[in-house]
């Protein structure tokens, strides 16, 4: 795995938008030729998009021939609910860029048949040629998507019930009232994200620092089921300084020292502008 | 935020996006400006010479006519109003304006807004006394006699201390007609029985009606009532145009009860053309830049600028006010300047406000989804650039046939105090007296659509004649320093004055003074040079 430590939230996020926007760009996407980008919800990741919208507005990047794949979505949620993630997903990056709405693709937590919506959207997955890049967050509890501890490792897209702690954080965004939280969600599993050719995590803030330190030095274990991308070939780890303060001096001195390295993948910033 | 629009409604995208799955058609790029539901003007008599409570053979392309020209003010829906006349003019009238959508015609004609007769005598103001009437005992029955078939009225104006006035409010009220309190004497206790009857707007706050006693507030007392029936907001009409209501009233009415505050014109034919004599239905009024006053003798040279409408010395003409002829966004602008509320209260009391006192605020005077697409596009300072309805711009600042609103019917002259000396060469305006009466000139006339003109009483010895640059340098040439000096003075004063008031230079135009007028030169074209 790469593990990229930057001093500050923004500088964090910069980083992480740079990558997918040189990823997307030198993939050279086209008619025939689509992106695949699995895609977050959540406060980590916000600072991204709009790194990524400010790239698209400067004509640098445009999500034209981009196809995308939300994570998760709750269950019975109304679409136009002001915490459901497809209105997330709208207000902080859908609404500000050219995405094609066809390529657009959530979960829809209101389906008739939930299990039939989560073959239906691994279908989807296969038939757009499997996901190129998967962004994601990690949870207090090192989950990765709604993937809670002791979800299986090579689980696909199903409903899953929500843990305590997961209601409990998400109280906030619904006044404080847990009889309005919602109590399942669909998601991607955690075999879904392994299929895909790269995988980012970004992680931010000293509450996750403890789950940094679970997913990455010590061993893989369900009950931290981003440990699990410690098999994945291609990983990288974004996160600030103060999500590394768990971890071990050695760990985060000897991932500094690779720097110079990491910035090389950020550093040309490409453009679509000149005539890609 | 963007706003997207289909179908002449206002649609939510983000439906469209997920359930639709598609983008939008066309963009415009409105350039940062700010977007708004358009203004609902409540009350206006009429504009450009067309008179409402005329009784003409082709109401019909009077109406039409100001649904037109409104537009440039920011105006998309209205109500026409007509004031107290006698019941053959309201007969022949009120049928030939039915309500009407907006559209590439024009604005949409909300309803009918009949003010009076039904009003009282002590506060008639400028209707004429000869057609008030009162309610006999079949009440409602007289009303019907009076206007005829309601169908196409939305408000009626009345006083609540006539007798049967109550059954009439109820009758109107079960009708969906709203019921609005005004020309009346009533106390506060009348006032809120009328509330509880279903009167729910008050015409023109402190004008004609009693004015504000700590023991008895009278109508105006409703705004703080707590009287009322719960839940139900009481609005009130209010002239902003600098004259019919002190700034400081209106800053004590809209902080006691800023969420009925309704913005109106109530704008007289007069609206949009010069100064002069014009009919409101069957009185005279005298028109003098910004003020309508009821034609009496011809007013004082010096204006109603100098003199303020109470003024006791004020024997010409009347000082009874006569409508209004200040154009809506000049309203909206004056208010929020007057007030110092936030530009959001400024534009919902011209819009959102009159929705909801009509019960249309699903529709109008909101910006919310679903909504008919009726928005104008202002600039920072509420200057409208452009007015669409139903999505469709209508009027767009930069198109040749774009009005832009003028402030005062004519370019307003700058009189300066008495004191200025009446030598040849006289005192530079030193930049504190300029912006005292500068700031007038500021709150009415924007530099992109007035002009303003320099009046100096010296310059009598110029005998009358604007100095031209080329003329006073040939003049200097042979004169000398008596005459060099009012040049550079006058020079110096037009460049303080310009940067006082922002204004461009070749917006300044010199002009003979006031009480040496020559007959023809006096009268400076009505748009900007």
């Amino acid at each position: 795995m790469r593990l990229v430590i930057l001093d500050n939230y923004d500088l964090a996020s910069e980083w992480a938008a740079k990558y997918i926007c040189n990823r997307i760009i030198q993939f050279k996407p086209g008619q025939d030729r689509y992106f695949t980008l699995g895609l977050p919800t959540g406060s980590t990741p916000l600072g991204c998009y709009k790194k990524l919208i400010e790239y698209h507005k400067n004509g640098h990047l445009s999500f034209k021939y981009v196809k995308t794949f939300n994570m998760d979505e709750y269950v019975g949620l109304p679409r136009n609910h002001p915490e459901s993630y497809h209105s997330y997903m709208w207000n902080n990056f859908f609404k500000h860029i050219d995405i094609d709405p066809n390529n657009a693709h959530i979960l829809d937590g209101n389906a008739a048949d939930l299990q039939a919506e989560c073959d239906a959207f691994e279908k989807k997955i296969k038939e757009a040629g499997g996901i190129d890049l998967f962004v994601g967050g990690i949870g207090p509890d090192g989950h990765i998507a709604f993937n809670e501890p002791g979800s299986s490792l090579v689980s696909r897209t199903r409903l899953k019930t929500l843990a305590m702690d997961t209601i409990l954080a998400n109280a906030k965004y619904f006044d404080g009232d847990l009889s309005k939280v919602p109590t399942m969600a669909l998601t991607v599993g955690v075999g879904t994200v392994m299929d895909a050719r790269e995988v980012m995590i970004l992680i931010t803030g000293a509450h996750k620092a403890f789950a940094l330190y679970k997913a990455i030095e010590e061993g893989v274990n369900h009950m931290w089921t981003v440990s699990a991308f410690q098999q994945h070939p291609r990983t990288i780890f974004v996160c600030d300084e103060d999500a590394t303060l768990e971890l071990r001096v050695k760990t985060v001195k000897y991932f500094k020292g690779l720097m110079h390295v990491h910035n090389k993948l950020v550093d040309p910033l490409f453009s679509m502008k000149n005539g890609n | 935020e963007d706003l997207w629009v289909r179908g002449g409604r206002i649609l939510d995208p983000e439906k469209l996006f997920f359930e639709e799955r598609r983008v939008a058609d066309e963009r415009r790029d409105c350039g940062g400006r700010i977007l708004a539901p358009g203004f609902i003007d409540v009350q206006i008599n009429g504009g450009f010479g067309v008179d409402f409570s005329q009784a003409t053979e082709d109401v019909g392309s009077g109406v039409a006519l100001v649904a037109r020209r409104i537009l440039s003010h920011g105006v998309t829906s209205f109500c026409p109003t007509l004031v107290t006349s006698p019941p053959e003019v309201y007969h022949k009238v009120v049928p030939q304006i039915p309500v009407k959508s907006g559209g590439p015609h024009g604005a949409g004609v909300l309803g009918l807004h009949l003010e009076g007769p039904f009003i009282s005598r002590e506060k008639r103001g400028a209707h004429p006394e000869a057609h008030l009437r009162s309610f006999e005992a079949n009440a409602f029955q007289d009303l019907l006699a009076t206007y005829g078939p309601l169908d196409n009225v939305r408000i009626v104006t009345l006083a609540p201390e006539l007798g049967h006035s109550h059954e009439v409010i109820r009758e109107l009220t079960t009708r969906g007609i709203c019921v609005s309190l005004g020309h009346s004497v009533a106390d506060l206790r009348a006032a809120e029985d009328a509330v509880w009857s279903g009167a729910t707007f008050i015409t023109h706050l402190f004008n004609a009606m009693l004015p504000f006693h700590h023991r008895d507030p009278g109508i105006v007392g409703l705004l703080t009532s707590d009287r009322l029936p719960a839940g139900r907001c009481i609005f009130y009409g209010m002239i902003a145009d600098g004259t019919h209501t002190n700034p400081a009233a209106l800053r004590i009415a809209h902080r006691a009860h800023p969420q009925g505050l309704v913005l109106v014109t109530d704008a007289i034919p007069a609206l949009g053309l010069g100064n002069g004599r014009h009919t409101l239905g069957q009185q005279e009024v005298e028109v003098d830049g910004l003020t309508a006053y009821v034609a009496g003798e011809p007013p004082d040279p010096l204006g109603p600028r100098s003199q303020p409408a109470s003024c006791p010395l004020c024997s010409q003409g009347t000082k009874t006010l006569s409508g209004s002829i200040a154009p809506m966004d000049v309203c909206v602008r004056h208010f929020l300047r007057a007030t110092g509320c936030s530009v959001e209260s400024a534009l919902e009391a011209a819009s959102l406000h009159p929705a909801q006192l009509l019960g249309l605020e699903k529709s109008k005077g909101t910006l919310d989804f679903g909504a008919d697409a009726d928005f104008v596009v202002l600039d920072d300072s509420l200057h409208v650039q452009a007015t669409y309805i139903s999505g469709l711009v209508l009027a767009s600042c930069g198109d040749p046939a774009w009005e832009a609103p003028m402030c005062p019917a004519h370019p307003i002259s700058v009189i300066l105090p008495s004191s200025v000396s009446p030598w040849p060469w006289h005192t530079p305006i030193l930049p504190e007296q300029i912006a005292t009466v500068g700031s007038d000139i500021r709150d009415w006339c924007s530099p992109r659509s007035g002009v303003v003109v320099l009046t100096f009483s010296p310059f009598g010895f110029w005998g009358g004649w604007p100095p031209s640059p080329l003329l006073m340098g040939a003049v200097l040439g042979t004169g000398g320093m008596c005459l060099a000096l009012p040049l550079f003075s006058s020079l110096c004063c037009k460049a303080q004055l310009r940067k006082c008031l922002q204004v461009q230079s070749d917006r300044m135009v010199w002009a003979p003074p006031v009480g040496r007028e020559q007959p023809g030169k006096n009268h400076l074209p009505r748009r900007a040079l």
